[in-house]
């Protein structure tokens, strides 16, 4: 008698291990350039475990389709931003001091945003990519 | 000849912090200080720094500094290099640009 197909992983255990220790991942949208990469080494420096990509703004909607981020960083949100990803930062959209965030449904407002508080949404982006 | 000292003052407060961290973790070789732009012409005043990097150069940042940036003003693309007197306008400054003049203030 055939046996029938198997479509269990090999190794359970493993993949659903796999699948938890997935490094969270930060994607940068926002403009200017060097603002951008500097973020982005920053929290590299800092936050090591964070695996980041910069793109270009008008590259932010292909990007989260290819790279699936935690958490965006840009400087303007777009639809695809907001349905897609649950953890994200509108930063200085008027070119002023306050920027917005979104943090697993959680709106924020920030008059003016600090580094430490973008590494602190950093920290929450990887707590919710480790428990969903 | 002591550590080189590089004064960032460029507006929006995140950016600022940014740039500071940026420089003191990739170039632990010089000496950063952060600044409000408000109190710029003072903390030049006050700590001699051999770079400044800010987003609204001042009569005192021209007159006192040989190497400033200014970066981004009015946040537009461009941004202004001068480094020993002599100024040169770039588009889409990158990360590296102020890490690579870091590295070689004359």
């Amino acid at each position: 008698m055939p046996k029938p197909p198997d479509k269990r992983p090999e190794d359970p255990v493993a993949e659903v291990a796999s699948t938890r220790s997935r490094r969270p991942r930060v994607l940068m949208a926002n403009e200017p350039r060097a603002y951008r990469e500097g973020i982005a080494a920053v929290i590299g420096q800092l936050r090591p475990g964070v695996e980041i990509e910069t793109v270009e703004p008008n590259a932010l909607d292909t990007s989260i389709e290819r790279f699936s981020p935690d958490m965006v960083i840009c400087s303007k949100a777009t639809a695809a931003l907001k349905g897609g990803v649950r953890v994200w930062v509108e930063l200085y959209p008027d070119n002023d001091a306050s920027s917005v965030a979104n943090i697993g449904g959680r709106r924020m407002e920030y008059a003016e945003i600090q580094l430490p508080d973008l590494l602190s949404i950093v920290d929450k982006a990887e707590e919710l990519a480790r428990t969903n | 000849m002591g550590a080189r000292r590089i004064l960032v003052a460029n507006e929006l407060t995140s950016y600022r912090q940014t740039i500071a961290i940026a420089l003191r973790e990739l170039r632990p070789g010089v000496e950063v200080f952060e600044a409000d732009p408000d109190v710029l012409d003072g903390e030049i005043a006050r700590l001699g720094p051999d770079l400044v990097i800010c987003s609204r150069v001042t009569c005192m940042v021209e007159q006192r500094v040989t190497n400033w940036v200014e970066l981004y003003p009015n946040c537009k693309s461009y941004s202004t290099f001068c480094v020993g007197g002599e100024r040169r306008a770039l588009e889409e400054v990158q990360l590296s640009d102020l890490l690579s003049l870091c590295a070689s203030l004359p």
